[in-house]
């Protein structure tokens, strides 16, 4: 009888444990976070899973952080997944949501933002505002933040613009596309600028949301466009998801050039001096000119996949993949500056770009497992960890 | 893990290109064909289950027969198994990779869809360069997004918070109801009291769990746990209807001597080691009306629900 009891309880323990392995075994994903973050002088504003942190990155204190503060109660099912953005006074942080196991955005904007401040900045505002406002889908891409407003895309494919003051909508109705918009958009003097995963990179009149152009327009099908676009000097460059850069003329939608890389494209391209920097899918980084497309200038294999748009300062173009190693490249040569590429902890991805406040490049990596948010301070010049948020463990 | 996700996910976008860009049809057509490739093994756990229920009234009397000794009617029966071919845990194989199938379709499922930007980092990776066009999938389904649990948010703004509670429990309603169907028809009765038992709660339980994982899973889970659920149906019914015609133990063991099988029982202690000796001696009294001579030298019907013999075997033996 004993025997039967265990049997039997064996098995429904067996039953109950099953959703856990369900959950828990097997593929994806390698890193559970893809955490963003912004940098003002010597502080590093993150936003990751559930949390926004400011983090001292320059003197002594580097890796300390400054103050941290949670997705505020009751909403406990938002997580950070988006770049936050912060306003021209430095005093306001803007971030969009995600929901965790759903579809629903929100953008927070944070107040009395202070640099060197332990103190937790406090919500200004939240939109939507009411139950009739609604961004039915999560903010994976960044907000935005152009002459006082906010533009983002969300998940269900549909660009917003909010008065960056008080919140409230900017355009009488938000634009639409015909699917997921995980990117962030980009934006000039007449437009925004939108890659959605209908295959279209869409241009919204910056003032009223109409839509100004779709590309392609001739009935071609392209592969669907993951990354952000970045434009410059009036042409806007977006990726594929199966390999292929577009240049696109921002004013009317008409394919300038497109250029076949090897592996597929996520983040566009960053460009400097006439050229352009980006990296692909199978492990290449393309020196390219931005005028033709046609000529490369150098290209260099790296291990793992480049999904970030590369940095480009004085000369030097750093790049992350997700292996995960960061390079440093000559921009002119594609000569390797360090000996070696730094290389992050097994488990981390490099996807965001890292940015430079000195001679250190604050490197963002997306983690796996359980862990907190990290932050990594690189030596520019070397390519030497100087530090690392949290502090390891002694 | 991955050696299985990644056929299953190109399998998916393969399904998804061929039938008109339709994941919820994708999911289906994957669904039967997991459900044909694992046939062999599901098949020979069905026909176990049938030999078990059909040796129902030997283990009664064998119940019968020793009483409280469990030590030696455990034995007895052991000794009937085997004789009959029957591998205690030949179910728990199936069961396991069933079990693996079912994670893997589900990892395949939700990576397939990519419901975030991390998991299309991953998919990246896992699919073939000529299925990349198709991304992304679309994932809606009436009022369903495949790779997420419940139902539309924009479904569920626009109608009262009873109404989308009652769309949310549809799909694990239905995977519940299937569920059911599908454990009863593939368990026959068994004539064990505690194996009658332990197969009624599972009847409940196992749909209840499932009604679980569907709501707490994407629903494209549900449609896999569904569409499983009704071929299971189908298969079962198709071998019972077979197997009431021709008995499972017949049919596995045509010459098997019953008669001599039907002789006598002894007691486990006076058998030998050798189990074909020993299990030659195992036959119903004669008081037992459901175990004359005649009836012992034929295979035994299965109980029905009542603990009946089953009328239509009979039927089919005469």
């Amino acid at each position: 009888m004993i025997r039967f009891i265990a049997r039997r309880w064996l098995l429904i323990v067996s039953l109950v444990a099953l959703p856990f392995l369900v959950a828990a075994c097997g593929g994806p994903p390698p890193v559970t976070s893809w955490p963003g973050y912004v940098i003002q002088e010597d502080t590093a504003y993150l936003a990751s899973s559930n949390q926004l942190s400011a983090v001292n990155i320059g003197g002594d204190t580097a890796g300390v952080q400054l103050v941290g503060w949670p997705v505020p109660s009751p909403n406990a099912s938002l997580g950070y997944y988006a770049m936050p953005a912060l306003a021209e006074d430095g005093k306001t942080l803007y971030v969009g949501t995600e929901q965790m196991n759903g579809n629903s955005g929100q953008v927070q904007a944070w107040v009395n933002i202070e640099r060197g401040t332990q103190t937790a900045p406090s919500l200004k505002w939240t939109y939507p505002h009411t139950t009739t406002d609604y961004i039915p889908g999560n903010i994976y891409g960044a907000v935005v933040l152009d002459n006082g407003v906010l533009y983002f895309g969300d998940g269900k494919g549909s660009v917003f613009a909010l008065n960056a003051e008080d919140g409230r909508p900017y355009w009488p109705q938000p634009a639409h596309t015909k699917a997921r918009i995980w990117s962030s958009v980009v934006v000039d003097d007449q437009n925004v600028y939108a890659a959605s995963q209908d295959h279209s990179l869409y241009a919204f009149n910056r003032r009223n949301g109409n839509q100004v152009w779709q590309f392609p327009n001739d009935g071609t099908n392209i592969d669907a466009l993951v990354g952000s676009p970045t434009i410059y000097d009036g042409t806007v460059y977006v990726g594929s998801f199966g390999g292929i850069l577009y240049a696109v003329d921002a004013a009317s939608g008409q394919l300038k050039w497109s250029f076949k890389a090897e592996g597929g494209l996520w983040d566009g391209p960053a460009m400097a001096d006439g050229t352009l920097y980006f990296g692909d899918q199978a492990g290449n980084v393309y020196a390219l000119d931005a005028t033709t497309g046609q000529n490369t200038k150098w290209s260099v294999k790296v291990e793992g996949g480049v999904k970030m748009t590369p940095l480009v300062d004085n000369g030097i173009v750093y790049v992350g993949t997700d292996r995960p190693r960061l390079y440093a490249f000559k921009a002119d040569t594609g000569q390797a500056v360090w000996t070696e590429p730094y290389k992050a902890r097994d488990g981390e991805s490099l996807l965001v770009t890292p940015q430079v406040y000195s001679t250190t490049l604050a490197v963002l990596p997306n983690l796996a497992g359980a862990n907190p948010t990290r932050l990594i301070g690189v030596n520019k010049n070397t390519g030497k960890e100087l530090w690392l948020y949290p502090a390891r463990q002694p | 893990m991955d050696i299985l996700i990644s056929p299953l996910v190109n399998m998916l976008l393969l399904l998804y290109g061929i039938l008109g860009h339709s994941f919820v049809l994708a999911i289906i057509v994957a669904t039967i064909l997991i459900r044909m490739i694992t046939l062999p093994l599901t098949l020979p756990q069905q026909r176990n289950s049938r030999k078990m229920a059909e040796l129902a009234p030997q283990l009664e009397e064998l119940k019968k027969k020793y009483g409280n000794d469990r030590n030696k009617f455990a034995q007895a029966q052991m000794e009937l198994y085997k004789e009959n071919k029957i591998n205690m845990f030949g179910g728990c194989l199936p069961l396991i990779l069933q079990l693996v199938i079912m994670i893997a379709f589900y990892q395949a499922l939700t990576g397939s869809l990519a419901t975030n930007p991390l998991q299309l980092q991953t998919l990246s990776h896992r699919v073939l360069p000529i299925f990349v066009p198709l991304i992304p999938i679309d994932p809606y389904f009436l009022i369903y997004d495949l790779g997420l649990p419940g139902i539309l948010p924009a479904v569920e703004q626009n109608v009262s918070p009873i109404v989308a509670q009652l769309l949310v429990f549809i799909l694990p309603a239905l995977v519940v109801a299937t569920t059911y169907l599908s454990q009863k028809l593939m368990t026959p009765p068994s004539g064990d009291p505690s194996q009658a038992s332990m197969t009624k709660q599972m009847n409940i339980i196992m749909p209840m769990m499932f009604g679980l994982f569907a709501l707490q899973f994407a629903s494209g889970l549900s449609i896999y746990f569904i569409v499983s659920n009704v071929v299971g149906a189908v298969q079962s019914w198709l071998m019972n209807r077979r197997w009431q015609k021709k008995p499972v133990l017949a049919l596995a063991a045509p010459a098997a001597p019953t008669s001599k099988a039907s002789k006598k029982i002894a007691p486990p202690d006076e058998m030998p080691a050798s189990s074909s000796k020993a299990s030659k001696k195992i036959a119903p009294p004669a008081d037992n009306p459901a175990s004359s001579s005649k009836a012992s030298k034929k295979i035994a019907p299965p109980a029905n629900d009542n603990g009946q013999s089953n009328s239509g075997t009979d039927k089919s033996e005469d």
